[in-house]
């Protein structure tokens, strides 16, 4: 796939390189990082995106970029609704709403050294993990309906989290437009005993420290500071979300086969924004957003629990507030100029993290002087960090920047390199407590099958993606 | 061998081969298996139906894998095999499982159509899949 630069950190996918491309595909990487996405398909995925009816002004990859299906991982791409432009559910992927939360404290490191051990014991035993595990929330099928229309705020309503957390949430933890009725019962019945869990993969729960501050200002309204404990969890709508996009996908490839729309890979099956069939599925995806908010709201109130069972302190006592949290898996109809008009887009954003810049009218009050909150995990043993949307975002990449160091490995090849416990042993060597369900599988997400996360923040900050808040190092990692 | 197992950065995918279709639906159902054990699965001790409808033997695939993830997260009993009759728009019979399993690769979300493909070759038939995991 040939590529050329066109800025120190930004890279071209001509027109062409893939038969049908509507618009040229926009790579942002330095020249380690690009040399690393040629390693794989991505490019060649950059290119097919390229080929959606009403795409515009480019197919986007953020630094992170690496080969997904379908879409790339890292992956953006806006289409003009009201000129044929299309949703594709592989765009946003099986996990809707995947996603990341950040709780801060007022906890030091030395204030939560003694109990460290505990807490990483005592959390693997409170936080529900593993494949298909039971999430901490029974939910009956009204519940569950509730979750699905209003979000992290009927985990709220149920009594679990602060009524502060909605504000620091991305569309204040609900995302309008939910239909229970476009979820089908499979999805609701694997969605309805998977709350508030985990799930397996790359998700996780760590606890972490602050041990760099970039940008003063904006950490400042963030709450964080040089040696504050903070908690990050990743994870998703567990089974709801990835029935969901498996109903959807089979529902879009007839839909397109009826229209005669063509695209390199079936995985990108699409439909224009008016057929019934995207209604149905921005309905149902909503929903499964929804249930990702909840997931994240009630596994967070776990965490706040834990922190008091084990210090002895309130949660409230110890500032265990919110930073925010994203999805980094969603579509989403969004307002932009393009060629001079204003435009309703949809925008899909497939492992990439929104990342508006100040003064965006979305943002909570607190944080509109200095812009969104972007937080993006490290892979286990390597630094995570807190980054800020920028003004020059927008023209950028659609306020878009990574969402995580990005895979360089396939599990295989991770697996070849070393086994589970020896990862396991050389992170507890390096000072990070490791709690994991399947010790084995610790070594198809070892640090080393990912990219350097600091050269990925570097490039989003070098491309004026995002900016750099500040560094955060893991003390305890908590796997499904 | 009648599956492979595909490198993907992220994802994981399996290629199969067999004589026939219903032969070559069996030997994916086994390799995705064998990806969720990360060992070759041992024979059936059980049986449980199954039945899917889809546009064409690629669909149809997809949804026959879908099915046997589906019968693992909501039984426990893992599908390693599968006795069907295929036509091109729908698969019937049963899956063959096996209980007390030991999970030792990743967890697997979902069939993905990424590449998706079901093709004749001079020697029978072969099947691309990719999960996501």
């Amino acid at each position: 796939m040939k590529t050329r630069a066109v800025g120190e950190f930004e890279w071209e996918v001509p027109i062409g390189e893939v038969p049908g491309m509507r618009v040229p595909g926009r790579v942002f990487a330095d020249q380690e990082l690009i040399a690393k996405a040629r390693d794989d398909r991505a490019l060649e995925q950059v290119a097919n995106v390229a080929t959606l009816p009403g795409i515009v002004r480019a197919s986007y990859a953020m630094p992170d970029i690496h080969w997904g299906y379908g879409f790339p991982v890292g992956g953006v791409a806006a289409t003009d609704v009201d000129a044929g432009g299309v949703v594709s559910p592989g765009g946003v992927g099986f996990d809707i709403c995947c996603g990341v939360r950040l709780l801060r404290s007022d906890l030091t490191l030395d204030d939560i050294r003694p109990h460290l051990n505990d807490l990483a014991r005592r959390l693997g035993e409170r936080i529900p993990r593993g494949v298909g595990t039971k999430g901490m929330l029974r939910l009956d099928r009204t519940d569950l309906a509730g979750v699905m229309r209003e979000g992290a705020a009927w985990v709220l309503g149920s009594g679990l989290g602060w009524e502060s957390d909605l504000e620091r949430c991305e569309d204040h933890g609900r995302l309008s437009g939910a239909d229970t009725a476009a979820v089908s019962d499979r999805a609701q019945q694997r969605g309805a005993s998977q709350c508030g869990s985990l799930g397996a993969g790359n998700h996780f729960l760590e606890i972490q420290v602050v041990t760099e501050i970039f940008d003063e200002t904006a950490a400042k309204a963030f709450e964080l500071f040089d040696s504050g404990v903070c908690v990050m969890l990743h994870t998703g709508s567990r089974g709801l979300g990835h029935q969901v996009c498996t109903d959807e996908l089979r529902a879009f490839d007839k839909l397109m086969r009826r229209l005669k729309i063509t695209v390199p890979d079936r995985q990108l099956a699409c439909g224009p924004l008016d057929a019934p069939e995207c209604e149905r599925y921005f309905a149902a995806m909503a929903a499964a957003a929804n249930f990702a908010r909840a997931n994240r709201h009630a596994l967070a109130h776990g965490v706040r629990e834990t922190f008091a069972d084990v210090i002895g302190r309130t949660a409230e006592d110890m500032g265990m507030r919110l930073v925010y949290d994203v999805a980094h898996n969603l579509a989403k109809i969004e307002r932009y100029v393009v060629d001079g008009r204003e435009r309703n887009l949809c925008v899909h954003r497939k492992g990439a993290t929104r990342a508006f810049g100040p003064g965006h009218p979305e943002l909570a009050e607190r944080y509109r002087p200095v812009g969104q909150p972007v937080i993006v995990p490290g892979s286990m043993g390597t630094s995570s960090y807190v980054l800020v949307g920028t003004e020059a975002g927008r023209d950028k990449a659609f306020w878009s920047t990574c969402h995580g160091a990005g895979r360089a490995m396939s599990r295989t090849q991770a697996k070849k390199r070393m086994g589970g416990h020896q990862v396991k042993s050389d992170l507890e060597d390096a000072g990070v407590l490791v709690n994991a369900t399947h010790p084995a599988l610790l070594a198809e997400e070892a640090p080393y099958a990912y990219k350097d996360v600091d050269r990925v923040v570097d490039t989003c900050e070098g491309a004026r993606l995002s900016q750099k808040v500040a560094r955060l190092r893991p003390l305890a990692v908590i796997k499904g | 061998m009648p599956y492979r197992i595909l490198d993907h950065t992220a994802d994981v995918g399996i290629e199969a081969t067999a004589p026939d279709v219903p032969g070559l639906f069996s030997e994916a159902v086994a390799a995705a298996a064998a990806v969720i054990l990360d060992a070759s699965p041992g024979p059936a001790t059980g049986a449980m139906p199954v039945a899917v409808e889809a546009d064409d033997l690629g669909a149809l695939l997809a949804a026959l894998l879908g099915e046997a993830l589906w019968t693992f997260e909501s039984s426990g009993r893992l599908p390693v095999s599968a006795e069907l009759e295929v036509s091109n728009e729908t698969a019937a019979g049963t899956f063959g499982v096996v209980d007390d399993v030991t999970i030792g690769g990743p967890a697997m979300k979902a069939v993905t159509y990424h590449q998706l493909a079901v093709e004749r070759t001079p020697e029978g038939w072969r099947a691309r899949v990719f999960f996501d995991v």
